[in-house]
């Protein structure tokens, strides 16, 4: 994505680390700028844009009525799509963005998969016929280190945002017929009070980095992604290169770090909620890229 | 250490344009119907009509009428000073990234040897050459020859150019950075600032002997700081040469803050409220050539994102001294 350092160049990062200085200034356990704004796309039931300094993740949440499974006939269903697009790198052309999307995806639907994160049982409509699925369509625009994280705060933000429309399924002589809700802005939202989000520690030298740019991404050792709901409980975590020996520390930091997030998002959440209320005007002025 | 997520509607109420903006183009705009004039880079002719192809800054000289873009890659002119990555190694050459349309080429023959020799090289020296440049390497070099196709071949063959260490590399615009008598300084605050013309800036610490801690730690957060100055000043499109990053910086140090990524915004705000003033001044001393413009939120939409004001692009266009060095 980014080009290659000189052995140097990750020396003097890597050295900078050590004494709590990053190349840009910040405290090894501080976040970048983050930017967030709900509801950018009409067509979806939900959707988010976030910016986490120049990475730049848009979400859409899609709601389709389906027959339940059978294992689960009294639960709905979240799946995850990301698309890496050649936008964000040229690397990802074709099918280049492929080997990441998947990982983000396979990490999302870990996260999501734990049990208590998603109520699950909202989603379904008519028990052991009808549910919604949602169909979470992660979209990489841009990316500039921790893409993780900002990817999973821009899920979570589309979820809160999703609307689902009320309606109600009738069996009429073995034919299912749906009704929707006279009303249009008669809508049900989901509760992401529990959903986590995703922190991505790094291993630079003996030191642990949270939200890595994309050249202190080069001079990590290992990384570990931790989902964290917002009671900062550790729903799962994941390392793809070798486990770092005190782990348990990295958890610690992890599991802070995850809860802070969750509050903050939860908080501008609301913000937003708030200023749009008193404000309205503010919505009919919006664009996806201003 | 507590975690701040902003709302992008939250910056869009300040977002309000407050300024006329004269001069600058979207791709698409009309620029004249005037048959007489010339059309230059950056724009394009339909019915008569010149027509600005890329977004930035129309200059006229005399018939000439150009838009210089605001995004660019670097197009090379011989002599300038650029500071390259190298990406690859081929046979008696290597291929250079300096932030143009095509790789640049440096030549076996253009480097001069860690030996600080200038002998003619040996296939002996031909085998070395991972040895003395790799992939990955920063390079300082002069723009030698421009081929036809664009791409450039560079030259380092002095002891000014070589292999830069012990650094950190900031990526800007080539289009804002200023042409200089010497693109080699030292900086007040004790760092080494070589600014390629390319729109590659490498910071690196003076080197001293047997530094201690302290010196190490102080010269580490200066760069973090320069560093963040630098982008500051590129995402508010203001000319980058020796005196405007000193200013910039000597403005940040006002702020008690520890430089944080977040540390630039709140200073180019300030910035911001000096360049007001020197817009209301220039008003009242010029009428500039073009008026009427196109509405400001097809401009806004298309060129900048939300952290750019208005009077900033305002002090481009008008080419306004510097904030901060008046």
């Amino acid at each position: 994505m980014t080009d290659i350092l000189s052995e140097t160049e990750k020396s003097f990062i890597i050295e900078g680390i050590q004494h709590n200085i990053r190349i840009d200034g910040r405290d090894l356990t501080e976040y970048r700028q983050l930017v967030l704004e709900t509801g950018v796309s009409p067509n979806c039931n939900g959707s988010a844009h976030i910016r986490l300094a120049n990475n730049d993740v848009l979400v859409g949440v899609k709601a389709d009525l389906e027959e339940t499974k059978e294992d689960t006939p009294s639960e709905g269903r979240l799946e995850f799509f990301v698309d890496c697009t050649a936008n964000a790198a040229p690397q990802f052309e074709g099918r280049g963005g492929e080997r990441l999307a998947y990982q983000i995806c396979t990490m999302l639907s870990k996260a999501y998969s734990q049990p208590g994160t998603m109520d699950l049982g909202a989603l379904s409509v008519m028990a052991g016929h009808r549910a919604w699925t949602l169909y979470v369509d992660v979209l990489i625009l841009e990316c500039g280190g921790s893409l993780m994280d900002a990817a999973s705060l821009a899920v979570k933000a589309a979820l809160a945002d999703t609307k689902l429309p009320e309606v109600k399924v009738h069996q009429v002589e073995n034919l299912l017929e749906v009704e929707v809700a006279e009303d249009p802005f008669a809508t049900v939202s989901l509760d992401v009070s529990r959903a986590p989000v995703l922190v991505t520690l790094s291993r630079v030298g003996r030191h642990c980095v949270v939200d890595t740019n994309q050249e202190e991404e080069q001079c990590a050792l290992s990384q570990l992604v931790l989902a964290v709901d917002a009671e900062g409980q550790v729903l799962f975590a994941h390392s793809p290169g070798f486990l770092a020996a005190d782990n348990l520390e990295m958890l610690d930091l992890g599991s802070s770090l995850g809860a802070q997030l969750n509050l903050s998002l939860h908080d501008s959440l609301r913000r937003e909620q708030s200023l749009l209320h008193n404000n309205p005007g503010l919505k009919s002025e919006r664009g996806l890229f201003d | 250490m507590s975690i701040d997520i902003k709302l992008a509607i939250e910056n869009r109420k300040s977002l309000k344009p407050r300024a006329k903006i004269q001069n600058i183009y979207c791709p698409g705009d009309d620029i004249s119907t005037d048959n007489r004039l010339m059309r230059g880079h950056g724009t394009h002719c339909i019915d008569g009509r010149i027509i600005s192809s890329v977004a930035g800054i129309c200059e006229r000289v005399n018939k000439l009428v150009t838009v210089r873009p605001l995004k660019t890659r670097y197009a090379g002119e011989i002599g300038d000073l650029v500071i390259g990555r190298i990406l690859e190694v081929q046979q008696k050459r290597w291929k250079v990234d300096t932030n143009s349309r095509m790789d640049s080429v440096l030549q076996l023959t253009s480097v001069m040897l860690p030996s600080g020799e200038t002998r003619k090289k040996t296939v002996e020296d031909e085998f070395m050459m991972r040895s003395f440049l790799k992939e990955g390497d920063l390079i300082s070099a002069e723009v030698h020859n421009i081929f036809n196709d664009g791409a450039i071949s560079l030259y380092s063959r002095s002891d000014k150019y070589g292999k830069l260490e012990n650094g950190t590399l900031v990526k800007v615009s080539p289009t804002i950075i200023k042409r200089c008598k010497s693109h080699f300084h030292i900086l007040p605050c004790n760092v080494n600032a070589i600014i390629g013309l390319n729109g590659y800036i490498w910071l690196s610490p003076l080197p001293v002997e047997d530094g201690d801690m302290e010196t190490i730690i102080r010269d580490k957060a200066t760069i973090a700081r320069l560093r963040n100055c630098i982008l500051a000043l590129a995402e508010h499109c203001v000319q980058i040469y020796d005196t405007s990053i000193m200013a910039i910086f000597e403005a940040s140090l006002k702020y008690k803050v520890e430089v944080d990524d977040c540390f630039y915004r709140k200073h180019c705000s300030l910035s911001n409220q000096d360049a007001t003033k020197i817009r209301d001044k220039k008003q009242q001393q010029q009428n500039p050539w073009r008026h009427g413009c196109h509405s400001c939120e097809t401009i806004h939409s298309t060129l900048y994102t939300s952290s750019l004001d208005y009077t900033v692009l305002w002090n481009i266009a008008m080419s306004a001294p510097l904030p901060g060095i008046l």
